[in-house]
């Protein structure tokens, strides 16, 4: 399987994976790694992955309902118990790249700096597209879909999860949760 | 089998313990090893750029009340170290075992009490966490009960694997101590003899998590953050409020700071950011601007100063001071208590100190303006040259005459010169930039500090020195210098660079010598050679496709003598070493060939890994995908069969004392996850039966046959009584060897700086000359330093 990139591509290549966890209590599995970006100073970055349900391999019909999944939004907590207090924001994924404004579940809250954060890529399995490097052929095979979100605020524990809109009705990951690293840069004046 | 031959202390410094041990075959005769700390003590950079240091990066401070010329210091993987005056002159404290430290406390009351936490030490019986001395800080005990309970934690791991972070303890009652660990809040009412732990958030039903800073003020108000944001007890831990929805503190990494006035004015640092409440965390409604974000680690603190104002001081990359006022009468509620204000000056660069701040120490002897005392950051420890009221509450820093020497190294590399001194040794380390020197088998080692900040990859020829400096703002953050030997005079960027951006902030190789100009560098676009960096331009010349192997480090190069044919190794991916990857071959250095993978069946992804300079079918490393893994094993063919080494496999774990592969261990930036034990594997390119290797807690290992026997050079285990040192997260190694058949092994640590193990016939000479310094390179004449003259050994 080969893949259509959107977003930035080079931003994946050129990462560095420091820090993984793994929510898999759904029927997708979310799963949250972060890092420091190679290309931009002081920046962590979180990787999302998760199988679309909507993907079967071997093109095997996808579950009774699931088609076609539209892309997901994204909801992301900083707080404890975020998702049940309705201390969450939710950025939509269909314009990755576009540094979309978050919503927030509580309209009042305060507007965090832990929510400035910029969804720069997705890469999504499809049908045609050029030759991939090793790793992202790795994940076509798995039948993931990644998002590439940065400028995390460093030391916070970011839990996230996905909800998707379905023929069966709204279908909500289990939350993933990971702490955004610290990226030093010791600047030289 | 083994003896303590003698245990010295020159200097200020832990400096020798010499052993007399028993080598296995073939070496039949007994060796003298002298295992040395041979770091710089001072920065002769700092003079004139303050970022220049030797310290390391330091977290945690404690001054004794009952005498302040006795203070701790807690670095972040180089243990614990004190001073005996006032913070002039530092020694490491060896009885303290766990060696990724956070914070350090004293009894008001009893200056040989002393609390220290740390972080995970890969034990399966572990010591780390909460360690309590009665002592005076020179043996350590981690009681029995400082273990929380079985299914009490967020997961059972944290159980296992214990961390402990923040330290307080009730002024009102010292005997009360409070500890935040991994696993929910630690108490003890006794003075740290006995604990029991505390969920200060039950009702989320998660079970307990981290805990990162707590406090305890007015009469026992305890305020704890962390993984549950904050939470607030007045019942000295039995209930506990917070926030809810949207008007909590957020979760992470924390500082707490309270008002000395109001008990219900609360500061927090969260990531980045300066919260602030007052109505003891019903909400977080103030917010200040962090005047200069980065995350290092949480640090706020106030300090109450006369006329019923105070200080509010916080560190991010400078350090920072602002004034807050109390209401009259004060209440509940309000605006915020700083808000009128804004940030002085930064203390740091510009006083003296090193940027990325640690923690502030204030005068225990005073209750109202009390001057700050010491500060600890990414350059180690710094005290205070003003000492009076209210001058003082200005700080200008000053570097100790010897600081700790917890340096976190990025490399290492050096040249064989003849004589027993002679010895151009280099490394880059975190923060504190690059260091040369001339004569690293000198008793004191001249080292110059040439670049401040984060010094990356260094190689060397008899001509030059190259290092990788890092951070410049643009497009290039990292940049590629050509120094003279010994990094003494001034530093030449390169003028040519080759596609992509030069690697940073990884333990693997990125750069290394040929020999003779030639260079091999790393980029994120590929692997690329030079047959003569001093070309202009430089002409480099890509090996391979830009793509595969993806994401290369850890260059090594081997060369068969009997064709002088060239075989290039890098690694795809774990560029730390702590996770696996697949091995790639290149063979020469022209374009045109193809990488071809190194593979082990039914596995094949490696951690570290070293290649025989002199061989290239032979290599160790180790295999983090197999059935055994994490599991050290050679191949001597090429990669087609492989096996164990079951005598290094089994001294990597201790014999069983250490976890092959943690699961919640302190990987870097104060995260936690999964680490292998090797961090380390080499051969001597002088004699490749002889080897060394390392683990993250087990310590350093030899071997003379070719990785069939080997030794523990060190004593993870008792340093204080054997006089062997512990030397954890060994990351890279230099040989050198002297006229008279002596080996000297140049050893670099993640954050316990740097040592020499020489083995042989013989002793080292011993020294009581003071600390080895250049002069600062603002334009003082450079020492007369013989030119290299002996046949170079690149690496």
């Amino acid at each position: 399987m080969s893949l259509h990139l959107l977003g930035a591509v080079s931003f994946f290549l050129l990462s560095t994976y420091v820090g993984s966890a793994l929510a898999q209590n759904g029927s997708v599995p979310l799963r949250c790694e972060t890092f420091c970006s190679q290309s931009k100073l002081r920046t962590a970055s979180a990787r999302l992955s998760w199988t679309d349900p909507s993907l079967q391999p071997s093109g095997a019909a996808p579950p009774a309902g699931l088609t076609p999944a539209a892309p997901p939004q994204l909801d992301v907590t900083v707080m404890r118990n975020g998702f049940s207090t309705n201390a969450y924001a939710t950025f939509p994924t269909a314009d990755a790249g576009a540094s979309p404004s978050p919503n927030f579940a509580t309209p009042a809250a305060p507007r965090l700096r832990a929510y400035d954060l910029r969804i720069t890529g997705a890469l999504r399995p499809a049908i045609t597209g050029a030759p991939a490097p090793n790793e992202v052929v790795a994940a076509a095979e798995r039948r993931e879909t990644t998002l590439l979100i940065e400028n995390l605020e460093p030391g916070l524990r970011y839990s996230w999860r996905l909800r998707f809109n379905t023929a069966a009705g709204e279908q909500v990951t289990a939350p993933a949760t990971c702490i955004a690293p610290v990226c030093p840069a010791d600047i030289k004046e | 089998m083994s003896t303590i031959s003698r245990r010295r202390h020159v200097a200020g410094s832990w400096l020798a313990a010499g052993t007399m041990l028993a080598f296995g075959a073939p070496a039949s005769a007994q060796d003298t090893v002298d295992v040395r700390e041979i770091a710089p003590q001072q920065s002769n950079l700092h003079p004139v750029d303050a970022d220049g240091a030797s310290g390391g990066r330091v977290n945690g401070l404690a001054v004794a009340r009952t005498d302040p010329q006795q203070v701790f210091a807690a670095s972040e993987w180089g243990g614990l170290w004190r001073s005996s005056d006032g913070g002039h002159n530092w020694q490491h404290i060896p009885g303290h075992v766990p060696v990724a430290t956070w914070d350090v406390k004293i009894d008001p009351t009893d200056a040989r009490r002393v609390y220290a936490t740390s972080f995970y030490d890969g034990r399966v019986q572990s010591r780390s966490g909460i360690s309590v001395s009665i002592d005076g800080g020179v043996t350590w005990n981690r009681p029995a009960s400082a273990a929380p309970p079985a299914n009490f934690c967020e997961e059972e791991t944290r159980r296992e694997e214990p961390s402990a972070f923040g330290i307080a303890i009730d002024p009102a009652n010292p005997a009360h101590v409070y500890v935040g660990t991994n696993c929910g809040l630690a108490i003890s009412r006794d003075s740290g003899q006995t604990w029991s732990f505390i969920d200060p958030s039950p009702a989320d039903g998660l079970g307990a998590g981290d805990v990162w800073s707590v406090i305890v003020h007015h009469g026992g108000i305890i305020d704890t953050c962390g993984d549950a944001g904050h939470r607030r007890s007045t019942t000295g831990g039995a209930t506990w409020t917070a926030a809810t929805g949207a008007n909590q503190l957020p979760a992470g990494r924390c500082a707490l700071g309270a008002s000395p006035y109001e008990a219900h004015v609360v500061f927090a640092v969260v990531g980045t950011t300066i919260y602030e409440t007052d109505n003891g965390g019903a909400t977080w409604s103030t917010a200040y601007a962090n005047p200069s974000p980065q995350g290092r680690i949480p640090f706020v603190a106030v300090n109450a100063r006369s006329g019923g104002s105070y200080d509010l001081w916080f560190g991010d990359v400078s350090l920072q001071r602002r004034t807050c006022t109390t209401p009259q009468p004060a209440s509940p509620g309000g605006s915020g208590r700083c808000a009128a204000g804004t940030w002085s000056n930064p203390f740091t660069r510009q006083a003296g100190g090193h940027d990325d701040v640690g923690t502030i120490l204030f005068d225990p002897a005073a209750n109202i303006d009390a001057c700050p005392l010491l500060y600890s950051s990414d350059g180690g420890v710094y005290f205070n040259t003003r000492t009076a009221n209210p001058d003082c509450h200005t700080p200008a820093w000053a570097q100790p005459a010897t600081t700790p020497r917890a340096t976190w190294h990025w490399d290492l590399a050096g040249i064989s010169l003849p004589g027993v001194e002679g010895e151009q040794l280099y490394y880059g380390v975190q923060d504190n930039g690059t260091f040369g020197t001339m004569n690293a088998g000198a008793d004191r080692p001249t080292w110059s500090n040439q670049h401040c900040c984060d010094g990356f990859n260094v190689a060397a020829d008899t001509e030059r020195v190259l290092t990788i400096v890092c951070c410049w703002s643009g497009d290039r953050a990292a940049r590629l210098w050509v120094s003279s030997p010994g990094l003494a005079g001034p530093p030449a960027e390169i003028r040519t660079y080759p596609p992509g951006n030069l690697r940073r902030f990884e333990q693997l190789d990125t750069l290394t010598s040929l020999g003779g100009g030639r260079y091999l560098v790393l980029t994120t676009s590929g692997v690329f050679v030079t047959l003569n960096i001093a070309a202009d331009p430089i002409v480099w010349t890509q090996l391979g496709a830009a793509t595969t192997p993806f994401n290369a480090c850890g260059l090594n190069v081997s060369t068969r003598p009997a064709t002088g044919q060239i075989t290039v190794f890098v690694k795809s991916g774990g560029c730390d070493g702590e996770s696996g990857g697949p091995l790639f071959t290149y063979e020469g250095i022209t374009a045109g060939g193809a990488w071809k993978p190194v593979r082990r069946q039914g596995a094949g992804l490696f951690g570290v890994y070293a290649a025989d300079p002199a061989d290239p079918d032979r290599v160790v490393a180790a295999d983090l995908g197999g059935a055994n893994a994490p599991e050290m094993v050679m191949t001597k063919n090429g990669g087609a069969t492989w096996t164990s080494l079951p005598a290094l496999n089994r001294l990597m774990v201790g014999n069983g004392a250490f976890r092959p592969m943690t699961r919640r261990g302190p990987i870097r930036w104060t995260l936690f996850s999964a680490y292998p034990q090797p961090t380390l594997v080499a051969f001597d390119p002088h004699d490749s039966n002889t080897m060394v290797a390392a683990g993250a807690d087990s310590g350093v290992f030899f071997s003379r046959d070719g990785g069939v026997n080997w030794t523990l050079l060190t004593d993870p285990d008792n340093p204080l009584q054997s006089g062997r040192p512990h030397i954890p997260r060994a990351r890279y190694v230099h040989f050198g060897h002297d006229e008279g058949g002596a080996l000297r092994m140049y050893i670099a640590t993640q954050g316990r700086g740097v040592w020499r193990v020489r083995i042989g016939p013989g002793q080292e000479p011993v020294s009581a000359a003071p600390p080895a310094l250049l002069p600062s390179p603002a334009g003082v004449p450079q020492p007369d330093i013989a030119p290299p003259s002996a046949a170079p050994a690149p690496r």
